[in-house]
């Protein structure tokens, strides 16, 4: 290069020193296997050879890589969030930046599949109808977005959550064996209170126990009320995962405190434990597993309750911190999620003796869980 | 590869500016033309092999055309320059258009065609009509034959250009193929050239694209009137930011490489009618169609029935050339009749209409245009456009329309500056002023770029299928 000039030095030193500092630093920085951050596992370098080369398994895998394992990327995740809002952008990767650093799942009217919404009920009618001698609740529990409407961004618009859950009142009202589960009305009673995580798309285990004083009005049965423990105080959850929202304070799980003897089965007895929750969860990422483990297919409670009832839940993960209220309810509880449970319900049902029955979904899921639809089969 | 990925930005970049800079003069062309082809292999690792027929049939091409001259055999001359032609348009067709002409078989006889599912390689429109250049002008005694082969492939696989143009004439490189200095100058404004088309396709071009897909994807019974408005106006943006983005971001390239390639934008959307707006868009693809149909086929000088004929072909050509499906076809017959209606009816009149009037004049019809672009199933179209027009029944405006327009209104008024000549005209009224200033935003600019690059798998280039 000729005629260097002063004035042309900054651009040129600042610009190839950005290309050549990242080079180095891929190839001086380790690869992450696991961003606990984003909650997933990243690409790592591709293998090479001829037949990944000619199908282009190798340079995708590249492109992969580089977007992956850049050496900041955490970082420049949250610039580019941080810039977003800053220009004024009230939502990143299908989440809303709500007031008060709420952060809340985007469902806006036209993205509700309203289709699938209605299909998934008509499975969960002939559920009922398929078993009219048994009571079978329903609870569709409203999300974040749907309760907190003061707290979404100016302007922006949940999908109507509670209108469809006054139609779907009604159309249920309809049905002998079934009762529709009001936890909105219930909810929407404390609004002050923390129901759900700021940085999860969860409800808390508050918001849990006023779904669970929904049930109890239902059954006309009286709420136990719970002491509850502080399980952590840094709980970066899915939503959180989702924009990496620099600034944002950790969330605090809390758990009901429950002196009952049980026994947990999970996974049709393939591991068995004593307790509605699973301490090793405290440790990762994703804390909400600290209720019932995760997701597993099937999950079997047995209580030191003596009254010949034995409920069958279906569900979706809002069950996980709900399901410890009723324990005191009930003398066993078989927790079947669906996503994850491929043996037939009916026999399942018979087996168990089961006498009731709870379908317990949030309102996010219900119009896009594909699962549900299992009910339809017999 | 594309240039907004990290790939190429921390790996295929810096290497080849290494091996570029560090190696003398004679060696250069050659390390340009490795590094194309591994570029070009990126994508489609077998295809290169198109390229590299192509590269050795038009250099063959050439010569062969040079010596037939030389000899004043010019009827074998053109035998060759028909050749090339055809090998090249051969290609073209071959690979972007059989499935079409397949299925519209199948649709139309209903005979069981076979289904071949060509891949269409990258690039292939813009180099098969950068080489035919070669050969035409070779044949037309534009320019002499080159003889220096690695020279004639720095010129056809030249990376920069090779994705998404510009379509650079060989008239336009010649002399750079053998003879470029690059000096500091030229790379520092390679640089800035390369941040700002960054910028434009990262910035603008991706975050408008992003509210097209939510708008694209809804039911077109339920989207009210402004809301089909912010869509079609957010793919107008998206699709001149991000081509022009590329365009900016291959010119800088060359210039870090020493070359000048043509401009290819001229800020299109300030334009008073669909003439000049086709003056500013895709400057070196109108040339082109220009220079080696219009003119060939006889331009204005055969009458105007003639003309009309010949701006019609120019036009189906230029639609069709854009992409294998029937709406972009109609896309090109749509501008071919809106530029005869201009030329022959109401010039006059759109001429002494206020200036405001004539840009929402051509401003109107150039974002039903990209309407018509966007949508390739027709069907949908035509919802669309009764959405557009509020023959929907879903009414003016929603509260889901207020929220997006509310969220995204820096980035439309950003849009809107930066397709104006605001930021030209301060940037030439404070030519040699706050250098350090502003090369300090563009770096910001691209290091805001790459941040966006890294958080966000969403960056679908949209030229790639041309």
């Amino acid at each position: 290069m000729k005629n260097m000039d002063k004035k042309n030095i900054p651009m040129l030193g600042v610009f190839l020193a950005l290309l050549f500092v990242g080079f180095i630093g891929y190839v001086i920085s380790p690869d992450v296997k696991f961003s606990e951050d984003e909650n997933r596992y990243l690409k790592e370098q591709p293998e090479f050879s001829a037949t990944a080369l000619f199908s282009g398994d190798y340079t995708n895998g590249m492109n992969d890589y580089a977007t992956d394992q850049f050496p900041l990327r955490s970082i420049a995740i949250t610039v580019k969030t941080q810039a977003q809002k800053l220009v004024g952008v009230k939502d990143s990767n299908g989440v809303y930046f709500g007031k008060g650093g709420y952060l809340m799942l985007k469902k806006t009217p036209s993205e509700f599949k309203e289709k699938k919404f209605w299909n998934n009920l008509k499975a969960v009618e002939s559920f009922a109808t398929r078993n009219s001698d048994m009571p079978v609740s329903v609870l569709l529990a409203p999300t974040a977005a749907g309760v907190y409407t003061g707290r979404l961004p100016e302007f922006a618009v949940d999908y109507h959550q509670i209108d469809t859950l006054k139609a779907v009142k009604s159309r249920l009202e309809k049905m002998e064996n079934v009762k529709f589960i009001d936890s909105y009305s219930e909810i929407q009673e404390h609004l002050r209170e923390n129901l759900y995580y700021r940085t999860d798309h969860h409800w808390t285990t508050k918001g849990a126990y006023y779904g669970y004083q929904a049930f109890c009005k239902a059954w006309d049965l009286d709420p136990v009320s719970y002491n509850t423990k502080k399980v952590s105080d840094d709980f970066y959850g899915t939503l959180y995962s989702k924009v990496l929202a620099a600034g944002t304070k950790g969330d605090t799980v809390e758990a009901p405190i429950i002196k009952e003897k049980l026994t947990v089965s999970h996974q049709m007895g393939k591991t068995v434990t004593d307790s509605l929750y699973d301490e090793t969860k405290l440790k990762v990422k994703d804390k909400y597993q600290y209720f019932l483990g995760g997701n597993d297919g099937e999950v079997t409670i047995k209580t030191d309750v003596d009254n010949g009832k034995h409920l069958l839940v279906i569900k979706d993960s809002y069950a996980n911190c709900f399901l410890p209220f009723l324990t005191k309810h009930y003398e066993s509880i078989h927790v079947v999620d669906l996503r994850y449970f491929n043996d037939n319900l009916t026999m399942y049902t018979k087996a168990n003796e089961i006498t009731e029955a709870l379908v317990l979904y949030n309102m996010n899921n219900f119009d896009e869980d594909t699962s549900v639809i299992k009910l339809m089969m017999p | 590869m594309v240039f907004s990925s990290a790939a190429f930005l921390f790996f295929f970049l810096p290497i080849t500016l290494f091996c570029y800079y560090v190696c003398p003069l004679k060696w250069k062309n050659l390390i340009l033309v490795i590094a194309s082809l591994i570029f070009y292999a990126w994508g489609e690792p077998t295809y290169i092999l198109i390229m590299l027929f192509s590269t050795v049939f038009d250099y063959v091409n050439g010569r062969l055309i040079g010596i037939f001259r030389e000899k004043g055999q010019n009827r074998k001359a053109k035998a060759i320059m028909i050749l090339s032609v055809v090998g090249n348009l051969g290609i073209l067709c071959f690979f972007k258009y059989t499935n079409l002409a397949l299925s519209t078989v199948h649709s139309l006889t209903g005979l069981a065609v076979p289904v071949l599912n060509v891949a269409l390689p990258i690039g292939i429109s813009f180099y098969t009509f950068q080489t035919m250049s070669y050969t035409l002008d070779v044949y037309l005694g534009q320019v002499k034959p080159q003889h220096n082969i690695i020279a004639f492939a720095t010129y056809v696989t030249c990376f920069p250009q090779l994705v998404a143009g510009p379509i650079v004439r060989y008239i336009d490189l010649e002399t750079q193929l053998e003879d470029r200095r690059v000096t500091s100058e030229q790379v520092a404004d390679g640089c800035r050239r390369f941040c700002i088309g960054m910028s434009k396709k990262v910035l603008l071009a991706n975050s408008a694209g992003a509210i097209w897909d939510t708008i694209k994807v809804m039911e077109p019974g339920n989207i009210p009137v402004t809301m089909a408005w912010l869509g079609a106006v957010c793919y107008t943006f998206q699709i001149y930011f991000d081509f022009s983005g590329y365009s900016d971001m291959a010119i800088g390239l060359g210039k870090m490489f020493g070359f000048t390639f043509p401009e290819n934008f001229n800020l299109p959307y300030i334009s008073k009618n669909i003439t000049e707006f086709w003056r500013r868009w895709h400057i070196s693809l109108s040339t082109w169609f220009k220079e080696y149909v219009y003119i060939p086929l006889g331009g204005n000088r055969k009458g105007v029935g003639r003309q009309i004929f010949n701006l019609m072909v120019v036009w189906g050509l230029t639609g069709f050339w854009h992409g294998a499906a029937y709406n972009f076809l109609a896309w090109g017959i749509y501008y071919g009749l809106l530029l005869i209606f201009e030329k022959f009816l109401f010039k006059k009149v759109l001429d002494k209409l206020p200036a405001i009037l004539q840009h929402i004049y051509t401003m109107f019809f150039v974002i039903l245009g990209w309407v018509l672009f966007a949508c390739e199933d027709f069907s949908f179209l035509f919802e669309y456009l009764k959405a557009l027009f509020g023959l929907q029944g879903a009414g003016f405006v929603s509260g889901e329309t207020v929220y997006m327009l509310v969220s995204h209104v820096a980035l439309l008024i950003a849009c809107v500056i930066c397709s104006s000549s605001l930021l030209r005209r301060i940037s030439q009224k404070t030519q040699g002023q706050y250098r350090v200033a502003k090369d300090i935003v563009l770096l910001g600019l691209f290091v805001i770029s790459i941040c966006f690059i890294i958080g966000s798998s969403y960056n679908p280039f949209l030229y790639f299928r041309f």
